[in-house]
C-alpha cells in the first residue's frame, strides 16, 4: 500500500499540472485570468502527507474526511503571489465542517461560495466538497479586490449555486447568533458516541448555549447513542422522549429523541427551560 | 458537580501537580492514578509526562478535566483552527492562575524555503513577532510559557540569526519564558544544531515507535537532552493507523508508552479529542512498561513496516557494483518509513547511481542482517535519481 501511494504521487508529479488535474477531477477550478501567470509548483497533498504542508493542522483535516489539497499561485509583475488552496473533503458537509471549525463569527463575511470571509489579504470559503483559502502577503487594496474576484471565479467553478447544509435550516432563527454554525464530526462534546453532529450557538437574556442536531439513518442508531450516554452518566437507561443527562464534564445536556433525530442543549441549568426549547424544535 | 465547583476543583487539581512529584488526580476524574513527572530539561518544569496537544480540542470542557486531571503543559499553535484552538484555551485558561499551567503556542516563520527548509531573506522577524502578538491577544495573555518556532527542518533554520535575535528580544521582554522549535522533517540534524547552538530551552520533536531503530534520530535526542533541553514528543501514535486507508488501527496507548521509555523524552502531547481518549493517555503512567501484548503489537508493528535500516554497516563492501547499500537503504527507509521524500530524492541523486544498477546482476551478492531483500528495495528507491528537485517540499 504504502509503494503503491508513493509512486503514485511521484507519476502525478512527473506528468505536471495539466495531467495532474485531468487525473484528479479538479480540471477548470482555477481559472486563467488575464495578465497573471498560474503556477503550479506544489505537489498534491493527500492524507499521508498533508502534515508536510501544514504541521500538526493536519490532523482536524483528517478527521473531516480530508481527500486532497490543490494549490496554485497567481502572480502578476513583481508582487507577492496570491496563493489559491483547494482543499477538497469527501462530502460538502465534511468541507463545511473544517470551514466551521476555523470560522469566528467576529470575522468580516463577504457574499462568496456558501459561505465566506475575508481578513485583509485571506479570503477563504466553502463551497460544494472544498474549503478554498485564498492568501497573499501584499495587503494593498488591488491584492484585495484580485483576491475577491479570483474567489467568485473559483466559487462559480466549484458550484454556481453553493449552500449551506440542509441541516442548519431546521435550527429556530429566534435568538440564534449568526456565523455560530458548525458541524462536528468527531468527538461532539468529548464524546466518542456523538458524531457527525450540527451545533448552533443561542442568546437568550443571560444565558448562552448550544442546540446540537444529531441525525442518524434508523431511529434504532438514536437510541444506541442515547444507551451510551446513559452508560456513560452511569445511570439506567429511561425510555422516552426526553432524556435528562447529568454529564460529569459538561454539566446538564438535555435531549429529545424525534425519530431518527436527536436533538440537544447543552450551557442551561433550568430542566423546564430545556424541555420548552427542545419542544419547539 | 455544577460548573462553579468544577472550575474550583480543576484550580486545586492544577495548582497541586506542582507540589510534588507523584500525587493522585484529584475525587471527580474517571478513573483516579499515578502522575509521571519528569524535568523539561533546563526550564526546570516538572510536569506530568502526558501532557496535551490541544490542536485538535473544540471543547473548553476537555481542556478542564486535563487540567483536573493533572496537566499542566498544553500545546498550541498560531494557525490551528485559524485561531480559534488559542482564544478556546486563553478562555478556559482564564479560570485558573496563571502560574498553574504552562502554554506552549507556535508561530511559523515566513519566507522558509521549500525545498531546503532554509530561511531566507523573506523570513521576516517583525511579522513573526506580529503574529505572536496576535497569539498572545487571542490566549488573553501578557506571556507564553514556550514560544515555539513552527516546522524547523533544516540546520540552516534553527541558527538563523535575525530570528534568533527577535526571539532573544521576546524573551528579555518576558513575553516568552522559554524558547523552543518544533520539527517533523530531517529531525535528526536540526535536534543535533539546536544542541549544539545553545540557544534553545525546548524542543518539540515528532518521535515514535517506527524510529526504534534510527541511531541517528535517538543520538540526537540524546546529545539534546545532555545540553539541557527539554524534549517534548509529538505524533507518538504515528499516525494512529498503520495504512493510508485508515483501517488498521494502532495500540495507541503502546505507542505512548513506547515513546515515554526514552528518559531523554520529558512529556508528550497527545492530541486527546474526548473524555476517553483522555483517560487512556492517562493511564499510561500507572504503569509505564509495555506488557508483552503491547510488546507484541508495536514488534508486530516493526516487522511489518519493516522498513529501518540498523545502520549496521555489514552490507559495506558485499555489494559487486560497489553500491553504497546502507545509504541505499536509509533512502528506502526516508521513502517509506518517514516519507521525507526530499530528503530520499537528494540522498539518492548524490550516490550517482547507474541506469537500473542491479539489472545485470544473476544474484544480489548482499546479505542484510534483518534479511531485506537488498536488490528489490534498490530496484525501487533508485528511481529517485530521475525525480527533479523542484518538485518536492523539504
Amino acid at each position: 500500500m504504502k509503494q503503491t501511494f508513493v509512486f503514485i504521487g511521484c507519476i502525478l508529479l512527473w506528468t505536471g499540472n495539466s495531467a495532474r488535474a485531468q487525473e484528479t477531477g479538479v480540471e477548470g477550478i482555477f481559472p486563467e485570468v488575464d495578465g497573471y501567470d498560474i503556477v503550479f509548483d506544489y505537489p498534491v497533498y493527500q492524507p499521508g502527507n498533508l502534515w508536510d504542508y501544514i504541521n500538526g493542522g493536519a490532523d482536524a483535516y483528517l478527521s473531516y474526511d480530508f481527500v486532497d489539497l490543490h494549490i496554485a499561485e497567481y502572480s502578476r509583475g513583481g508582487g507577492a503571489p496570491v496563493k489559491v488552496e483547494l482543499y477538497r473533503h469527501a462530502t460538502p458537509v465534511h468541507a463545511y465542517g473544517i470551514y466551521s471549525q476555523e470560522r469566528y463569527p467576529d470575522f468580516h463575511f463577504v457574499d462568496v461560495g456558501a459561505e465566506g470571509y475575508q481578513e485583509g489579504s485571506t479570503l477563504n470559503f466553502v463551497a460544494g466538497r472544498f474549503y478554498v483559502k485564498i492568501m497573499s502577503h501584499d495587503e494593498d487594496a488591488e491584492t484585495k479586490r484580485f483576491i475577491q474576484e479570483i474567489a467568485r471565479k473559483v466559487a462559480g467553478n466549484i458550484d454556481p449555486e453553493p449552500s449551506l447544509p440542509v441541516a442548519l435550516s431546521l435550527f429556530p432563527s429566534e435568538n440564534r447568533l449568526p456565523r455560530t454554525e458548525t458541524f462536528i464530526s468527531q468527538n461532539f462534546m468529548g464524546h466518542e458516541f456523538l458524531s457527525d453532529v450540527f451545533a448552533v450557538q443561542y442568546e437568550e437574556g443571560d444565558d448562552r448555549f448550544t442546540l446540537f442536531l444529531l441525525e442518524k439513518e434508523k431511529p434504532g442508531e438514536c437510541r444506541e447513542i442515547l444507551e451510551a450516554y446513559y452508560r456513560f452518566t452511569k445511570t439506567g437507561f429511561r425510555e422516552g422522549e426526553y432524556h435528562m443527562m447529568n454529564d460529569p464534564y459538561n454539566g446538564l445536556v438535555g435531549l429529545r429523541l424525534k425519530g431518527n433525530r436527536i436533538w440537544g442543549i447543552s450551557g442551561l441549568n433550568s430542566e423546564e427551560q430545556i424541555r420548552g426549547i427542545l419542544g419547539s424544535v | 458537580m455544577d460548573r462553579r465547583n468544577f472550575f474550583k476543583s480543576a484550580a486545586l487539581g492544577a495548582s497541586g501537580v506542582m507540589m510534588g512529584k507523584t500525587v493522585l488526580a484529584s475525587s471527580a476524574s474517571q478513573t483516579e492514578g499515578k502522575l509521571v513527572y519528569r524535568t523539561l530539561g533546563r526550564t526546570g518544569l516538572q510536569i506530568p509526562v502526558v501532557s496535551m496537544g490541544v490542536m485538535r480540542a473544540d471543547n473548553p470542557n476537555l481542556v478542564r478535566a486535563a487540567l483536573e486531571k493533572g496537566v499542566t503543559l498544553f500545546d498550541t499553535a498560531h494557525g490551528y483552527q485559524r485561531g480559534n484552538n488559542e482564544r478556546m484555551l486563553g478562555e478556559v485558561l482564564q479560570d485558573y492562575p496563571r502560574d498553574s499551567f504552562i502554554v506552549g503556542t507556535k508561530v511559523g516563520p515566513t519566507g522558509k524555503d521549500r525545498q531546503t527548509g532554509d530561511l531566507t531573506s523573506d523570513t521576516d522577524p517583525e511579522e513573526f513577532e506580529r503574529m505572536f502578538h496576535i497569539s498572545l491577544e487571542r490566549l488573553q495573555m501578557d506571556y507564553v510559557d514556550i514560544l515555539h518556532v513552527h516546522g524547523l527542518s533544516s540546520r540552516q533554520s534553527v541558527t538563523f540569526e535575525p530570528l534568533l535575535k527577535k526571539l532573544e528580544q521576546i524573551k528579555q521582554e518576558g513575553k516568552a519564558r522559554f524558547i523552543g522549535f518544533s520539527t517533523h522533517q530531517n529531525m535528526p540534524e536540526v535536534i543535533d544544531e539546536a544542541a549544539e547552538s545553545g540557544f534553545y530551552d525546548v524542543v518539540l520533536t515528532s518521535y515514535n515507535f517506527q524510529m526504534a531503530d534510527w541511531k541517528e534520530m535517538n543520538h540526537a535526542l540524546e546529545k539534546a537532552a545532555a545540553a539541557g533541553i527539554g524534549l517534548i514528543a509529538m505524533k507518538t501514535m504515528a499516525g494512529a493507523f498503520f495504512d493510508n486507508d485508515r483501517t488498521q488501527p494502532i495500540n495507541v496507548k503502546a505507542a505512548l508508552k513506547w515513546a515515554l521509555l526514552n528518559p531523554n523524552i520529558h512529556t508528550s502531547i497527545p492530541g486527546y479529542t474526548s473524555f476517553n481518549e483522555l483517560e487512556e493517555s492517562f493511564s499510561v503512567m500507572e504503569n509505564l512498561h509495555l506488557s508483552d501484548d503491547e510488546m507484541k503489537d508495536l514488534r508486530l508493528a516493526q516487522h511489518e513496516a519493516s522498513l529501518f535500516c540498523l545502520g549496521c554497516n555489514d552490507c559495506l563492501g558485499q555489494c559487486s557494483k560497489g553500491l553504497s547499500i546502507p545509504d541505499l537503504m536509509r533512502g528506502y527507509m526516508y521513502t517509506y518509513g518517514y516519507r521525507a521524500y526530499a530528503e530520499a530524492r537528494e540522498l539518492v541523486a548524490s550516490l550517482d547511481l547507474p541506469s537500473e544498477p542491479c539489472s545485470d546482476c544473476a544474484e544480489c551478492t548482499v546479505t542484510c542482517r534483518r534479511g531485506y531483500q537488498v536488490a528489490e528495495r534498490i530496484s525501487r528507491v533508485a528511481r529517485w535519481k530521475d525525480v527533479p528537485a523542484d518538485l518536492f517540499i523539504a
